[in-house]
């Protein structure tokens, strides 16, 4: 009997089941997506999210309600034992290390050096598989990911969260603290946009590092022939191979420019039929292709075999990123916006403390998107750096005070000589154009016009002669 | 042909605290864009001395290239020197790959971690070429270390660059290059360059003497600085004088230095050096008068307006800021002494009008100037 069951079909099913999250049951015309998630390990905060995602009850076909809207549906989704888990104290206790097995935790260790080699040496011996591969500490630094940014002077949140502190979110900088104005300011700041310090850019502010890879295979063809890496001839003119070491290879911490040679590769003419002994070659050097003008840097170089065996090189390609017009930044609640323009800082408006802010926000962001969190962390973040403590953001504080409601808030706002409200008077030597002075004509701010193009500009006398309705310099010389 | 009508002015600079890193002081008889031109040229124009360009030999710490590069060019330089040399770009003795003494300084840093100890790399480990030219911390420890009545600074350990383990090393050579603050803001001396309008504050005295104590000193505490105060223990009014404060001025040395800079403008500014300290009066005014403290510490945040009309008491007090006189504050970051930074900024606003005098004097100006004069 056993002959005609398919003793595996179960298996199979929910092996494909479990790979594509698809669950298909043909005799009822079930056809569900997303029974399975991705469980991405890629980074914590990457992990902690695929762990905490949460997908509606009902099918997505539906008609459901706008994006943006709150399903009831997921209320009290998260429970104490999610937080629970989360927080696991004794997990990161000092001097220990967590032996994790395909994502998953196993237990602990003391010495992971030598649990490693220990591990190894079983491998060795045969006992585990050969193509188990054992580490010690495996980062985002020793690997090769496709794309890796990395901001370069991260910084704990001024304002935080319980929840935030469970997840460890705060020891984890991935943000920075900015100096905000949230104010009108020349007119490149609609629509989300913000206007940036260029001398907080060139201090520092949002500086980021992107790594990139590139890959180059040496392949090997049907009829045994294979490509060929030679050492170059740096004295070509035009060549494009400064950067490349003896090996034809592109050499770690070498700027690398549009067009440079990564490597010195070489094909042969004939890869079909098995000839000559002479392989004829022609050149096919693998160029690194980027934007012109920008100065990217080779940050490693790994020579590795794929899955058929072939060599593969690949480089890991550093560039550091300032903010600059089109890059987009957001808050922590969502408000997204791109950058409109760069202004120097003396062109910045600043308060008569001598404080200038990083980054200006339209306040058109605000009443519509009802961000109340985002209002509570700006006089948050503000009253934390007078009084150089991190505040709670949360809604309600807490009536232990461990948490703080916006009226404590505002208490140590006006303790440290500002308003209660956040607001700040600050200067600005803002111009008055054309089109501003057009919507005052329109708007009818006589006063307004008056002052700013006649008193706050140059003034002027001339001599006039009344009867003839004309300036004296407008006369005919006599 | 009529006289023409001048609108020079005659600043006058009154300094009231003055600090290697810092100075305070009043700028008055003159208009707003003046004020605003001098800050604008602390900020970003006047010219110090800055890493610019990093060959990096070794580099096995953590950090990349770039970010060591960068955090280098933010470390401040001493820049005295800074008005006397030449920007690269103008440097016609070298091609500007730091050669020469007129546009560069040369630095090296040298260091190997041997240790099992963390090494902390920091601005004292850049070697210079230059005698007048190193990091301020350490120019700053110099001095110290020479003036025996200092307090010991020995556990300062300067700016850090990065921190090395066991077995790594930094070895690059840097060069620093004259520029400003409009090009980068590792060139700008300034830490803050900030002004306010001196505000004139008027109290209502016959409204405010319906208040009740209660009432008064809910709207003194109503302004988030401390600017307005309750003087309890007086009784006689005070007549003329200015309501509510006097300064007393204790005047060291009126030292009226004559320093003409003469503006092609030609506005002259007469420095006079003055030590002040605020004494509150404690001679006779009302019972439980209130007074203003210290008006240079109103925000115009018009708290105490609002909370004035919240009262039902609108135009208890005004205040106005005085359109032409300004309080500045200055704050280098050490590159060159904040007072050599204000003079330098005049020397710089100068050269700058002295170009569009001789912008005027040459060209399209010249109908224009044709009809300034009187075209008679």
């Amino acid at each position: 009997m056993a002959l005609y069951i398919k003793q595996d079909h179960i298996t199979n099913g929910l092996e494909k089941s479990i790979a594509t999250g698809n669950w298909d049951v043909k005799r009822f015309k079930m056809h569900r997506k997303g029974v399975s998630q991705v469980l991405s390990r890629l980074s914590f905060i990457g992990a902690l999210g695929s762990m905490t995602r949460i997908s509606p009850q009902f099918e997505k076909t539906r008609k459901v309600s706008g994006p943006r809207a709150l399903q009831p549906s997921q209320c009290h989704s998260l429970g104490v034992e999610d937080l629970a888990l989360l927080s696991a104290e004794e997990l990161h206790a000092p001097g220990s290390f967590l032996v994790i097995f395909n994502g998953l935790i196993l237990g602990k260790h003391r010495q992971p050096q030598r649990f490693a080699s220990a591990m190894r040496k079983l491998r060795r011996s045969g006992k585990i598989g050969e193509f188990v591969s054992i580490f010690v500490n495996e980062k985002q630094l020793s690997r090769a990911d496709t794309l890796l940014y990395l901001l370069v002077y991260p910084q704990r949140p001024l304002l935080t969260t319980k929840s935030i502190e469970l997840v460890g979110y705060d020891k984890l900088g991935a943000g920075q603290n900015a100096t905000v104005a949230v104010m009108s300011y020349s007119g490149y700041d609609i629509e989300d946009a913000i206007v940036m310090n260029k001398s907080s850019l060139d201090r520092g502010f949002g500086r980021c590092v992107a790594m990139k890879k590139y890959t180059v295979i040496k392949e090997t063809y049907t009829n045994g022939t294979s490509d060929a890496i030679l050492r170059p001839n740096k004295e070509k003119v035009g060549s494009n191979m400064q950067i490349l070491d003896d090996d034809g290879i592109a050499a770690p911490g070498e700027i690398v420019r549009n067009h440079d040679v990564l490597v010195n590769k070489f094909t042969p003419r004939n890869t079909r039929d098995r000839g000559s002994r002479d392989i004829d070659y022609k050149e096919a050097p693998s160029k690194y292709k980027g934007p012109e003008g920008e100065t990217t840097v080779i940050d490693r170089v790994i020579l590795s075999s794929d899955t058929n065996d072939k060599l593969s090189i690949k480089f890991i390609v550093r560039h550091t990123r300032r903010p600059e017009v089109g890059d987009k930044f957001s808050s922590r609640h969502g408000q997204k916006g791109v950058c409109g323009t760069i202004v120097q800082q003396e062109d910045f408006p600043f308060s008569e403390r001598g404080i200038c802010p990083d980054l200006i926000m339209n306040p058109h962001g605000f009443p519509s998107r009802m961000t109340v969190g985002k209002m509570i962390e700006l006089l948050g973040g503000k009253a934390g750096v007078s009084c150089g403590r991190f505040h709670y953001g949360s809604a309600f504080g807490e009536p232990s005070g461990h948490a703080d409601k916006v009226e404590d808030i505002s208490y140590t706002l006006v303790k440290h000589g500002f308003s209660y409200s956040g607001k700040d008077f600050i200067y600005s030597g803002l111009r008055l154009g054309e089109m501003e002075r057009d919507c005052l004509i329109a708007y009818g701010a006589s006063m307004m016009i008056f002052e700013r193009l006649m008193l706050s500009s140059d003034p002027y006398q001339v001599q006039a002669f009344l009867s003839w309705n004309k300036n004296a310099y407008d006369m005919p010389k006599k | 042909m009529a006289e023409r009508v001048s609108y020079q002015r005659f600043p006058k600079v009154r300094i009231r605290e003055l600090k290697d890193d810092y100075v305070k002081f009043e700028l008055r008889e003159t208009d707003p864009s003046i004020a605003n031109a001098l800050r604008r040229v602390m900020l970003a124009e006047v010219p110090t001395l800055a890493i610019d360009l990093v060959e990096i030999e070794v580099n096995s710490s953590v950090l990349n290239d770039e970010f060591i590069a960068h955090r280098l060019g933010l470390i401040p330089l001493t820049s005295d020197d800074a008005m006397g040399m030449r920007f690269s770009r103008d440097c016609d003795s070298c091609d500007g790959d730091g050669q020469c003494d007129y546009c560069s300084v040369e630095f090296h840093l040298n260091v190997r971690c041997d240790s099992d100890q963390t090494l902390d790399v920091t601005s004292a480990d850049l070697r210079s070429t230059s005698p007048t030219v190193c990091p301020v911390d350490v120019a700053h420890r110099v001095l110290a270390s020479a003036d025996p009545n200092s307090y010991d600074s020995s556990d300062q350990r300067g700016i850090l660059i990065v921190k090395l383990r066991r077995g790594q090393e930094l070895r690059l050579r840097a060069i620093a290059r004259k520029g400003i603050g409009k090009d980068h803001a590792k060139w700008s001396p300034a830490a803050t360059v900030t002004f306010l309008y001196e505000p004139q504050i008027h109290i209502n005295e016959e409204l405010m003497e319906t208040l009740t104590l209660e009432e008064k000193r809910a709207w003194v505490e109503s302004s988030p600085t401390r600017v307005f105060g309750i003087d309890p223990n007086t009784q006689q009014d005070f007549g003329e004088m200015f309501v509510g404060y006097n300064l007393i001025w204790a005047v060291y040395g009126c030292l009226w230095v004559p320093l003409t800079i003469l503006c092609a403008a030609e506005f002259c500014f007469a420095i006079a050096m003055m030590l002040n300290c605020l004494q509150l009066n404690e001679l006779a005014l009302h019972n439980n008068e209130v007074v203003v403290v210290d008006p240079e510490a109103y925000t115009y945040d018009e708290e105490v307006i609002k909370k004035a009309e919240a009262m039902g008491k609108p135009g208890l007090v005004e205040i106005y800021p005085k359109e032409d006189s300004f309080i500045f504050t200055v704050e280098s970051t050490g590159a060159i002494r904040a007072s050599q930074l204000v003079s330098n900024a005049l020397e710089v606003l100068r050269q700058k009008l002295d170009a569009v005098r001789l912008q005027e004097d040459e060209s399209d100006f010249g109908e224009l100037s044709a009809h300034l004069h009187g075209g008679g």
